[in-house]
């Protein structure tokens, strides 16, 4: 699994509470991304395994009439998979940032001092 | 968390009540009823972004995103309610590029080299078919129709140009070389460009 910007986020949203059912624009909300970006990335993580989905069996009586939603949640592995590639992304940040003094200016390509 | 787990019925393979008996696709069928405009237009465009799905699949998606529109335009939480549409309609559009997606569409949308080129020629012979009819309907003469034409390769080359240059990546011709097609050959160069040597993934 390639871990991209739009993947780490979606992640982080549902790490945040790994056994919450979260449906889909909830989850736009959450990792601020489009439906067009979320959607083929739900399908590709449920395709792996990693992510399932469940039909609401009946809305709530506040819901207006709304028809059921489709709720998503992440899988054990996906919960291990996910924790592990956050863990690795935030260990590879850690060594390629920048080792500067907190308040220093940035060296400004070209300039002579 | 129990009351959520209880209320969510079916496992990942089922859908909901599908509408049973003879009655068609969910998404297949017209809209209908008193919904708002807004509403309509974002199930309009929903529709016709699960025709690119195959059957079972579109019926799904089309209930879930359905759900989710109508979610999003009776949702309180946001005012005003011209957000409310905002999102709605954002949600519609971003579903409409997101049934181009290979994994979503459960086939690669990427069409052959033959069809893409049958469609360049096609577009060309249109473009030019529409001047001469143009020219020929209206009896025009003098330099304006020339002016207008040659302003409009103009205008379509740039666009090209722009479109390559923007591109991560384009098909059987380095950038340079569809550069080059759109400035000598225009407007097939550009046409042919957006025919076959788009990237569209």
């Amino acid at each position: 699994m390639k871990l991209t910007a739009a993947l780490e986020r979606v992640l982080r949203a549902f790490l945040a509470d790994p056994s919450a059912h979260r449906y889909g624009y909830d989850l736009m909300r959450a990792a601020r991304l489009p439906s067009g970006t979320l959607y083929p990335m739900l399908a590709r993580l449920e395709e792996q395994g990693l992510v399932t989905s469940e039909w609401e069996s009946r809305p709530d009586r506040d819901a207006g009439g709304r028809p059921p939603r489709k709720y998503y949640r992440l899988t054990g592995e996906g919960v291990r998979v996910a924790r592990l590639e956050m863990s690795q992304a935030a260990e590879a940040a850690r060594q390629t940032a920048p080792r500067l003094p907190r308040g220093a200016a940035r060296p400004v390509p070209g300039s002579t001092r | 968390m129990t009351r959520r787990r209880l209320r969510l019925g079916l496992g990942a393979a089922g859908s909901p009540a599908s509408g049973g008996g003879d009655r068609p696709p969910a998404w297949r069928q017209h809209a209908t009823g008193e919904r708002p405009g807004t509403q309509w237009f974002a199930d309009y465009l929903i529709r016709r972004a699960c025709r690119r799905l195959p059957g079972s699949a579109a019926d799904e998606r089309y209930r879930e995103w359905a759900a989710e529109v109508h979610a999003i335009l009776n949702d309180p939480a946001t005012r005003p309610e011209m957000l409310r549409l905002a999102r709605a309609l954002r949600y519609a559009v971003g579903i409409t590029r997101c049934t181009h997606d290979p994994q979503l569409a459960g086939r690669n949308n990427s069409r052959s080299l033959a069809r893409r080129l049958i469609t360049g020629v096609a577009v060309y012979l249109c473009v030019i078919g529409l001047f001469f009819g143009i020219n020929t309907a209206f009896r025009l003469q003098g330099p304006g129709p020339l002016i207008v034409v040659i302003a409009a390769c103009a205008c379509f080359d740039a666009f090209c140009i722009v479109d390559v240059y923007r591109s991560r990546t384009v098909r059987y011709l380095p950038k340079w070389g569809w550069v080059l097609a759109c400035l000598i050959q225009s407007p097939s160069g550009g046409i042919m460009y957006l025919a076959v040597g788009r990237d569209r993934s």
